[in-house]
């Protein structure tokens, strides 16, 4: 139940969000960007951000999904200044992670995240990592319902074509499954193109 | 058998080796972006004090006197309406006081001016009347006075210098709405709307340290409903599309926005909005950067460490900065593309033209304190 604090909550408060909220940020920031050290700093720029805000903020319970929205935005804005630039996501991992359950697979996965324009890659994340629904993934991204649909679905028919058969992409078939939510557990239906909780 | 796709993004993620973060730190960089997002709302309230503290920029009564009068009634035998509508072009407006100068015409409206927009028809007074809230007066360039029926409960409007509109903004339950107004017409002529998500409801926005600012360019309504989530709303179909910045100034589709994603220290940028693409990027020197009337240039204008001002106009497609000599960090842009400035130190109204030669005209006003150029946002 999120609590309501009368003058904006407290600097201890803000500790606790932040040690509560990295874990999950953190690791989405990495799907989303695949270097650890620019994650950390997105992770860091958007709790910073919420801080920055954190007199003004009433429902402490909202306050993650805000430092993830920020997080969420302030990658795709870097990736667009990387464009603007002429910079692209290297196709390299700068950094391994520690414990690779599966190594080719793993790689597969990250390697054809990659391929994804940025805006399709967050929409892919939020809702088949963080089990978003698409109202959740529009409010996130600042953008419609039906942009989070069409872009559900382009990423989706792009990464059917790049990882083949070896994936079970929603939309192939209707199923049943078991996902988790930022790092815990949840059952829910398994999502299909544009119909994901909404 | 196929792996789901939430399995395998979960099996590349939730391994990965987490680092402890350091809350201080990250608590310190926010305070250190809240900062600098309120010294940006006030900036400008800080140029206007600033500029008149250093040397006593006064207007008013030289633009006033006889010869003013005199000169305007040359022309007005030729071609009263067109002659004002010329002047406004090249000189924008300010006020002093109750009174506002527009071109070379001055009338008093009588309550002090809090605020001037700059529109295709004129300039757009904001009245402060009191626990009777605002009121809002056309004043036309040639003196003509319209009393707009714009909402006395609107705290701020913004025009546009290509069309006799103003736009504002205001939240309607946890929705942003941008309001466009005919001044020519007296009448609301579209709205644009997105949802607000700013966490723990958006009295801060109002009641607090910041006022919503729309940027209007023709059809387009430019807004942010929060610090991370900026759009640009077709007023009239409703169109809207999410921006990765927050639109400082804009004029025929090329924005100035600052960069600050991510950095304590943002860079000023140059967009080309429908292109969606930098034209150019600015660097992080200026304290303001401000879009030409025909998109071609932007004023820049910063402060040497010894407090002095440097403007300079920069070319959006390239090509070297012209300095401005003498111009104020007090200055806006007129109708035909001159800059119009304050200068502080020689109490002098600054005129530049696209090749940076300035014209300057001593000036005097009953109280400077009250001296306001157009489009110059006064808050707190």
């Amino acid at each position: 139940m999120p609590f309501t604090a009368p003058r904006g909550p407290t600097d201890e408060e803000f500790v606790e969000l932040v040690h509560a909220a990295w874990p999950s940020l953190y690791r989405t920031a990495v799907l989303l960007v695949r270097e650890h050290a620019l994650a950390e700093d997105l992770v860091q720029t958007a709790l910073a951000r919420t801080y920055s805000h954190w007199h003004r903020i009433r429902d402490t319970g909202a306050a993650q999904a805000y430092a993830r929205r920020a997080m969420v935005n302030a990658t795709t804005s870097m990736f667009r200044r990387r464009s603007f630039r002429s910079e692209r996501p290297t196709g390299q991992m700068p950094e391994p992670p520690a414990r690779e359950p599966d190594p080719a697979e793993r790689l597969d996965v990250l390697a054809a995240l990659a391929q994804l324009p940025p805006r399709q890659r967050a929409v892919v994340v939020l809702r088949f990592y963080e089990d978003l629904s698409v109202a959740e993934t529009a409010q996130a991204l600042g953008i419609s319902d039906g942009t989070v649909k069409s872009q559900t679905s382009d990423a989706l028919r792009r990464l059917r074509s790049l990882l083949g058969d070896a994936v079970d992409l929603p939309g192939d078939r209707p199923t049943t499954t078991t996902a988790r939510s930022g790092g815990s557990s949840s059952s829910r239906s398994t999502a299909t193109p544009g119909g994901h909780h909404g | 058998m196929a792996e789901q796709l939430s399995d395998l993004l979960h099996g590349c993620a939730d391994t990965v080796d987490v680092p402890h973060p350091d809350a201080t730190a990250i608590a310190a960089r926010g305070r250190t972006m809240r900062t600098r997002r309120r010294a940006g709302t006030v900036v400008a309230a800080a140029l206007v004090v600033g500029a008149l503290g250093l040397g006593g920029v006064v207007l008013g009564n030289a633009l006033d006197g006889e010869a003013r009068s005199s000169q305007v009634a040359q022309r007005g035998e030729e071609d009263p309406g067109s002659a004002a509508a010329d002047e406004y072009a090249e000189r924008s407006a300010w006020s002093a006081g109750s009174g506002v100068t527009i071109g070379t015409t001055t009338v008093d409206l009588g309550s002090p001016v809090a605020h001037l927009a700059q529109t295709s028809s004129g300039v757009v007074a904001r009245l402060f009347q009191g626990d009777a809230g605002n009121s809002f007066v056309l004043v036309r360039p040639d003196g003509a006075t319209v009393e707009l029926g714009i909402p006395s409960s609107v705290v701020h409007v913004e025009g546009d210098l290509a069309h006799p509109r103003v736009a504002w903004l205001e939240v309607e339950g946890e929705t942003m709405v941008a309001h466009v107004w005919d001044v020519d017409e007296d009448r609301e002529v579209g709205r644009a709307s997105q949802p607000a998500q700013e966490p723990g409801g958006l009295s801060g926005l109002l009641g607090g340290e910041a006022i919503p600012v729309p940027r209007l360019d023709g059809d387009d309504v430019y807004f942010s409903v929060d610090n991370d989530v900026h759009f640009r709303v077709d007023w009239a179909n409703g169109g809207a599309t999410a921006l990765p910045y927050a639109v400082h100034s804009v004029h025929d589709g090329i924005a100035t926005a600052l960069d600050d994603a991510g950095a304590e220290d943002g860079e000023w940028l140059v967009y080309d909005v429908d292109a969606d693409r930098v034209l150019r990027r600015l660097g992080s020197d200026s304290i303001d950067a401000v879009v030409s009337p025909d998109g071609r240039q932007v004023l820049t204008l910063g402060q040497t460490d010894e407090g002095s001002a440097i403007g300079a106009l920069v070319p959006v497609a390239g090509g070297d900065p012209v300095p401005l000599a003498g111009v104020g960090l007090v200055s806006t842009w007129a109708h035909d593309g001159h800059v119009v400035s304050l200068d502080g130190e020689t109490s002098a109204l600054v005129r530049c033209d696209a090749a940076g030669t300035c014209e300057r005209e001593q000036v005097t006003a009953p109280d400077r304190a009250q001296v306001l150029l157009a489009d110059q946002l006064v808050v707190g």
